[in-house]
């Protein structure tokens, strides 16, 4: 019985090969049929049977490989069904064609032309819809349809979800990160269609549940969880999956799953809220694409000559910082050459994303124009004698990510106002007057807020 | 000079072209590539085609430029990975057994192989990645969580001064290029004071000479300029005329014949580069002794270097990597420090002696290096500087003799740290001796892509037409390791 099973098998799985042929010899027939149709050519009517022969054999072929392929099981039932018998019909329709065309019904049995035109039409109607289910069978039901601009495609909304993402507090692990994740590299097998293995991944319940052998997913334990004993094994292992050379599961990918079983396989609980370490959140980090997003995301139309000409002319170093999005940065690096006069940065403040003025003599009344600003993802204020007065007038800078006020002569009372800074990701204040003890305890209690103040021997 | 306009910048002649450059020995290439960072111009007549660039509309689709500078710290004659980064367990076990009993032995160097030599060293781990480091570099080892580990580098070559040019140019062949001079080409100098390329000279210039540092067929303004550690690092610093007008009268002098001449030679690359380097020399004159006076930096931070140091070497180490960092203040663009000539011991490459050689060697440049990184994360500038730590290639696993180690171009290990660099992360790994790479080599050409990449540019995009065809730094090869940026 294994044997047998086997070679049947063996034989099924030659199907999605074999079945090209008949596709392309159909497809040919039913051209030169039209050209004929078109205009008779007395070589064409020799060589049509011999086409019409091959595409019945070649069909005849693919339908029986095709039926031991679905023995295998793990087929969606409807649309298998729907396959199989256009399948054979279509097979069946081509003997007939051949049959037709080489022998041909006497001449007076009325419509015999019509038969044959019906056949041939319902042919080319046939092979659409067959390999349609075929394609939907093995692929997904989606795959046609996923990058179509007409259909709302999945992998579109795999993305959408991605850009939100704007940190760990707002990512939903099973939603954004496990969902997305089997979707891309399990679902084209184990979906309502296919269901390989019994396994269903499209909801929550049946990761869970996983699919014949034994459940999916235990929470808190991975060494029992079938799914992840699968995408772990040994590439060479025969229980591996994704299976048939599909492309496995990352790194990254692996890592995000196991912490997510280990921490209890919850379905909805944020990643923030797990307390990934640091090295599990550099792995989130990098999955949502996180850090570089947020400038990468805006840009602005080009800055006027007449302004940056007033820029250069007044001594800043002006940089482009990529050419998709316009965006400057701005540097003006003492102390040997005088202050600039820093009005004429309002200008260009809608592409004015980077601002260097280090060690120039800036003071807190200058802090006032560049609290103006409000694009500025980056400013190095450092060496420069800037003091808590200044502060508030740039603690309404909400794009700000890195801030550097080393060697300045704030103290604890700015830190007070700077917190303020909704997207501050780095604060350099290291050489000021701010007290150390507190600082650590702001950075321990200020996830996401990384404070440089005191050198680490 | 035709030879090498670059593509898709017709609008703009050659001629405007150096107007650029001429104001921030800025870069022939910028126009052209995406991702650029563009020089300031000082005088009003040269800045037009800057402009112009700066408001034009969308270009191709570029990515962020991570690092602004890099810091190169080249460890001259090939540290032994399997003494420093890259631990095995299995040498200890198997040492003083037959190397070739146990796994296939290449030809060697010196054709002297030995006995399996386990590390004189114990390797620990440090910081919250939890990256192992050997007892030679326990200031280093602080660092870890800041440092991208690569130990599956391998180099194509087995010597010394081909791999040296491998490492620098791209090329095993002397003649190409240098690194830095690609990074200045291709991105220009944020400063016209100090030259974009800067060699800090400790005292031993690696073989194959001066060769590494060179500008190869792009034009000359772009190799490297040689600062000697000591009093005066660069002869005729110190302006010979007293009186400052006389010698601004001569310079102006000498510039109306140069010109006199490059307008009847219609442009000439080598005429250009002279004028344009007559003038960054005087202007260094000032420039440099402003540099390396270090009396304005305090005395915690020259601790922190190892400045107060009783090792004579370390000393000097340590003066080179805290003008490194004033270097990088200054926005020069590529910035290497070769290693102190400590007598007795050629560089890393210990084919006898290896305790005390590489021990000598790693007292130098521990402290220097490690102060190095915390001084210049304090500052904030880690976040646009790229350090990078390499030799030209490793060390055998196998003794050379009885106590030392021969080349090995197969597996060596090297660190980024900085600017868009993931700390904490170990990428690649060797086989069960260190011997040879098991798992994602990078090869040279990967590293030089890397870096660029980190630079904002694309290695692919930054040519130079010679000879009939594009040149890259990477030739035809180089994938971006992006497993370990950020």
């Amino acid at each position: 019985m294994q044997a047998t099973a086997d070679l049947t098998m063996f034989f099924g799985r030659f199907h999605p090969l074999f079945i090209h042929l008949p596709i392309g010899l159909l497809a040919f027939a039913i051209l030169m049929e039209l050209l004929q149709f078109l205009k008779p050519r007395e070589s064409f009517a020799k060589t049509i049977s011999l086409v019409w022969l091959t595409a019945a054999i070649s069909s005849i072929f693919s339908a029986t490989a095709g039926y031991f392929l679905s023995l295998g099981g793990g087929y969606e039932e409807s649309t298998l069904n729907l396959h199989k018998i256009s399948g054979i019909t279509l097979a069946v329709i081509a003997t007939c064609c051949y049959l037709l065309t080489a022998f041909p019904l006497p001449f007076f049995i009325k419509g015999s032309r019509m038969i044959r035109t019906i056949l041939i039409l319902s042919i080319s109607v046939l092979l659409i819809f067959t390999g349609h289910w075929g394609g939907s069978l093995t692929h997904g039901s989606n795959y046609l349809m996923e990058f179509s601009p007409l259909g709302e495609s999945g992998s579109q909304k795999n993305q959408a979800t991605h850009t939100k993402i704007s940190g760990l507090d707002s990512a939903d692990i099973f939603n954004d990160a496990v969902m997305p994740i089997l979707q891309s590299k399990c679902a084209s097998c184990h979906n309502k269609e296919k269901k390989k293995g019994g396994l269903l991944l499209t909801s929550y319940e049946e990761i869970l549940a996983g699919g014949k052998s034994r459940e999916g997913i235990i929470p808190g334990n991975t060494a029992t969880s079938e799914i992840f004993r699968r995408i772990t094994l040994p590439k060479e292992h025969k229980e591996f999956m994704p299976s048939d050379g599909k492309k496995p599961l990352t790194e990254a990918q692996i890592a995000i799953l196991e912490f997510w079983i280990e921490t209890g396989a919850h379905r909805n609980m944020t990643v923030a809220n797990l307390k990934p370490n640091k090295k599990i959140e550099n792995i989130f980090g990098d999955f949502f694409q996180l850090g570089r997003a947020a400038i990468l995301s805006y840009s602005a139309k080009p800055a006027s000559k007449k302004d940056l000409a007033a820029l250069i002319q007044e001594g800043f170093q002006v940089f482009a910082i990529n050419e998709s999005n316009n965006l400057l940065e701005v540097k003006f690096i003492g102390p040997s050459a005088t202050k600039p006069d820093l009005s004429v940065l309002e200008s260009v403040k809608d592409q004015l994303v980077w601002l260097q003025l280090s060690n120039c003599g800036i003071t807190d009344e200058d802090l006032k124009i560049i609290g103006n600003l409000p694009n500025l993802f980056k400013l190095n204020l450092n060496q420069n004698k800037i003091t808590d007065k200044g502060i508030p007038a740039i603690t309404g800078l909400n794009k700000l990510e890195l801030l550097n006020l080393y060697g300045t002569a704030i103290t604890d009372s700015s830190i007070n106002a700077l917190q303020n800074l909704t997207s501050l990701k780095k604060l350099y204040v290291w050489e000021t007057a701010v007290d150390t003890t507190r600082m650590e305890t702001i950075s321990k209690s200020k996830k996401g807020l990384e404070i440089i103040y005191k050198l680490v021997p | 000079m035709s030879k090498h306009l670059p593509p898709n910048q017709k609008s703009l002649s050659r001629r405007e072209m150096l107007g650029i450059c001429k104001c921030g020995f800025g870069s022939l290439a910028m126009v052209s590539l995406f991702g650029s960072l563009l020089p300031s111009c000082s005088s009003p007549s040269d800045k037009s085609a800057l402009i112009d660039y700066l408001s034009r509309g969308p270009k191709a689709p570029g990515f962020l430029p991570r690092a602004k500078n890099i810091i190169f710290l080249y460890m001259d004659g090939g540290v032994s990975q399997v003494d420093s980064f890259d631990p095995k367990p299995r040498l200890e076990k198997e040492n003083g057994e037959d190397p070739s009993s146990k796994f296939k032995v290449d030809a060697t160097q010196f054709a002297n192989v030995g006995k399996i030599l386990k590390s004189p060293w114990s390797f620990k781990k440090y910081g919250e990645s939890g990256m192992e480091v050997s007892e030679l570099f326990p200031h280093i080892a602080t660092c870890v969580d800041d440092l991208a580990l690569i130990r599956s580098m391998v180099s194509n070559f087995p010597e010394h001064t081909n791999a040296n040019y491998f490492l620098h140019t791209g090329s095993g062949l002397q003649g190409r290029p240098s690194m830095g001079a690609w990074m200045n080409y291709g991105l220009g100098s944020e400063n016209n004071t100090l030259p974009g390329y800067v060699v800090l000279d400790g005292g031993l210039i690696p073989p194959g000479g001066l060769d590494n540092f060179k500008n190869g067929f792009l034009p000359a303004t772009y190799q490297a300029s040689i600062l000697r550690a000591g009093a005066e690092p660069i002869a005729n610093i110190k302006p010979i005329d007293s009186i400052a007008g006389i010698q601004d009268e001569k310079l102006a002098f000498l510039k109306k014949r140069d010109k006199h001449l490059l307008s009847s030679l219609e442009g000439a690359d080598e005429m250009e580069s002279a004028i344009s380097n007559y003038e960054l020399a005087y202007k260094m004159q000032s420039s440099i002794p402003e540099l390396t006076e270090f009396k304005s930096e305090s005395e915690a931070t020259k601790k922190l270097y190892g400045l107060d140091s009783e090792n004579p070497h370390t000393k000097s180490y340590a003066a080179q990597c805290l003008l490194a960092r004033r270097l990088v203040e200054r926005g020069v663009r590529f910035i290497e420090l070769t290693c102190p000539s400590i007598g007795g011991f050629d560089r890393w490459d210990q084919h006898a002696n290896l305790k005390t050689g590489h021990e000598s060697n790693a007292q130098a440049v521990d402290q220097p290096i490690a102060g190095l990184l915390k001084d210049l994360k304090m500052r904030g500038l880690l976040e646009e500087t790229l350090v990078v730590w390499s030799g030209e290639f490793g060390r055998t696993p196998f003794a050379q003799g009885q106590d030392g180690r021969d080349h090995n171009p197969s597996a060596f290990s090297m660190w980024m740290a900085g600017a868009g660099i993931k700390g904490g992360t170990i990428y690649g790994a060797t086989d069960e001796y260190g011997y040879r790479v098991v798992d994602k080599p990078v090869t040279i050409h990967d590293l030089h892509a890397t870096m660029l990449y980190l630079l904002g540019i694309d290695h692919k995009q930054l040519t130079f037409r010679f000879g009939g065809r594009d040149f890259r730094l990477t030739d035809v090869h180089g994938n971006v390791v992006k497993d370990i940026i950020s």
